[in-house]
């Protein structure tokens, strides 16, 4: 089983960020294959960026992105440019406040206020993890505790609370989207 | 960014600081760079990691001074490294022949990128005949190609090894792909990790001589400037039992003697220093030559070309020099097509032609230049074009 993400977006947005905690979740805490590489603009902040984390049960799996099983879109730009490449079954991850246009079909997008439930857990910045936590529970790849463990390990003390709380808050998000889709 | 977790075993790793941890653990104390993408993780790692553990991480002018630092401290009896790319891999030239002519150990480590000349930043493995070919004179090289991140760790540690062991300079030939890829990777106790180091003598200080050897593939014992023998390290050409001077040699025996021996010492050794993994080659019609990210690819072709029916195998090079020909021979010998991705326009090919060439075996190259990774469908498109689909 093979299952490849993409936060894609503008620099600044965290995105490599995600990455990193989404594989070291999966990776390190949840021992499974986990390799994470990005792409970015030569800028500093603004330019299109995405990070891609493959996550698998075989030590040979191809460690970078082909067309990935879930896309976080946070740009109209990031979602125009890859929404169409995901995998057959694939689902697109994406904050509407943030992406208006969602011009696929809307059984593949996935709308999340990540945003939003990010200011109200103390950090808009934050909206990152909420779609980490997120894409952790709609595939199964890494536990809630794991992605807070790795957020202890690679955020900054000052915005922990913060991001941790909107991990949380990303996580049973997506388990009431994922009760309303069974229902 | 710093990774908290250095310690414990299963960690997050990017090659580049893999690089750097498996040259600590192999003993390396001394780190002089310049810093340049995509190898600068490689320097921050150092600077992060050597003042606690008693060593020193020095930023040099440039790629040339971190060159002759290497040659200083490493005549002074430390393991050094250092790390560069694209444009300061050519700046390194210089002081790999010197390392080389002195025969003192080092570990060059070139995160390959886009050339020519400051090119871009861009994933490449464009560099793999300047490893063997840049520098002047004739020497023979060893580098290492890491595949995967936990490659990027025990190939920096093999690398450190032979160049003690050899007393010579070293490369690690890693690429932006692999350099700036992070991986789950499991990390042993450093304290496991045993190599071995540099021949010391056992003579009187009055009997030593920087280069006194017997015979031509030994490589003579090395004691540190200030041990209380005397060392004359010469970048000119030297004879085995020069004592000094450090002028030209004119004696033709004395040139002919260092030539050879520089060669002998590593190519005595080729069968030790070969590192390869084959997979599947026993019963493959198609073997793919594949090192660096391109094995990635490779496998990946190889695993949907099998569920296909078809017999394909992958040999994985991790040595590139010297190159492992034996292997390639012994590997190739049943296949009707050998293939050789690679992301430049042909260059490690060209070794397996010449190794290939009187079976009669057919090689065809796949190149991208493009910047992107080798992909398992650029590879799966010549294998089904080959077979006619």
């Amino acid at each position: 089983m093979r299952t490849e993400v993409r936060f894609a977006g503008d620099g600044g947005q965290g995105l490599v960020l995600a990455g990193i905690v989404l594989a070291e979740a999966a990776g390190v805490y949840g021992g499974h294959y986990a390799s994470q590489s990005q792409f970015y603009a030569p800028v500093i902040m603004g330019g299109p960026s995405y990070a891609d984390v493959v996550i698998s049960d075989s030590d040979t799996a191809f460690p970078w992105g082909t067309s990935p099983n879930v896309l976080v879109a946070l740009t109209q730009r990031s979602f125009d440019h890859f929404a169409n490449r995901v995998a057959d079954d694939g689902l697109v991850l994406t904050d509407p406040s943030l992406v208006p246009e969602r011009g696929i079909r809307a059984d593949r997008v996935v709308p999340i206020p990540a945003r939003e439930i990010a200011e109200r857990a103390g950090a808009a910045k934050a909206a990152n993890m909420v779609c980490v936590a997120a894409v952790a529970a709609l595939t199964g790849v890494a536990t809630l505790e794991h992605v807070q463990k790795a957020i202890d390990a690679r955020v900054p003390g000052r915005l922990l609370d913060a991001n941790r709380a909107a991990a949380k808050q990303g996580w049973d998000y997506a388990q009431k989207v994922l009760c309303g889709r069974e229902a | 960014m710093s990774n908290k977790h250095a310690q414990s075993r299963r960690v997050l790793l990017l090659g580049n600081e893999a690089c750097a941890e498996g040259a600590i653990a192999a003993g390396v104390r001394f780190y002089a760079g310049y810093p340049i993408t995509p190898a600068t993780e490689i320097f921050e790692r150092f600077a992060y990691r050597l003042p606690a553990l008693g060593g020193v991480c020095v930023q040099m002018e440039d790629e040339c001074g971190s060159m002759h630092a290497l040659l200083g401290a490493a005549a002074a009896g430390q393991r050094v490294a250092t790390a560069t790319s694209g444009p300061g891999f050519n700046l390194v030239q210089e002081g790999i022949a010197s390392l080389a002519s002195a025969e003192l150990p080092a570990v060059i480590i070139n995160v390959q990128r886009i050339g020519p000349s400051t090119g871009s930043i861009h994933g490449a493995q464009m560099d793999v005949m300047q490893a063997q070919w840049g520098f002047n004179g004739n020497h023979q090289t060893i580098a290492l190609a890491p595949s995967s991140v936990s490659e990027c760790f025990w190939t920096t540690v093999r690398a450190v090894e032979l160049a003690e062991t050899l007393r010579m300079p070293v490369l690690v030939m890693s690429e932006m792909h692999v350099g700036l890829m992070r991986q789950a990777v499991e990390l042993p106790d450093y304290d496991e990790v045993r190599i071995e180091g540099r021949p010391r003598p056992t003579c009187a200080p009055s009997d030593y001589r920087t280069y006194l050897c017997k015979r031509l593939e030994d490589v003579p014992p090395l004691a540190d400037i200030g041990s209380g023998y005397r060392n004359v390290f010469q970048v000119t050409t030297h004879g085995s039992e020069t004592a000094g001077g450090g002028g030209m040699v004119w004696d033709y025996k004395e040139a002919d003697w260092h030539l050879r021996h520089l060669a002998a010492k590593v190519l005595h050794r080729r069968h030790e220093i070969e590192w390869v993994e084959p997979f599947a080659t026993e019963d493959a019609e198609v073997v793919i030559v594949a090192y660096g990210s391109c094995v990635s690819a490779a496998l990946a072709a190889m695993k949907a070309a099998r569920q296909d029916g078809r017999r394909v195998g992958v040999l994985k090079l991790v040595s590139l020099w010297p190159f492992p020909e034996d292997a390639v021979r012994r590997h190739a010998a049943k296949a009707e097509l050998v293939l050789v991705p690679e992301l430049n326009l042909g260059q490690m090919v060209r070794e397996v032609e010449r190794v290939l060439g009187p079976s009669g075996i057919p090689v065809h190259p796949i190149n991208r230049v493009d910047s992107y990774y080798m992909w398992p469908d650029d590879i799966l498109g010549v294998l089904n074009a080959m077979a006619g689909r």
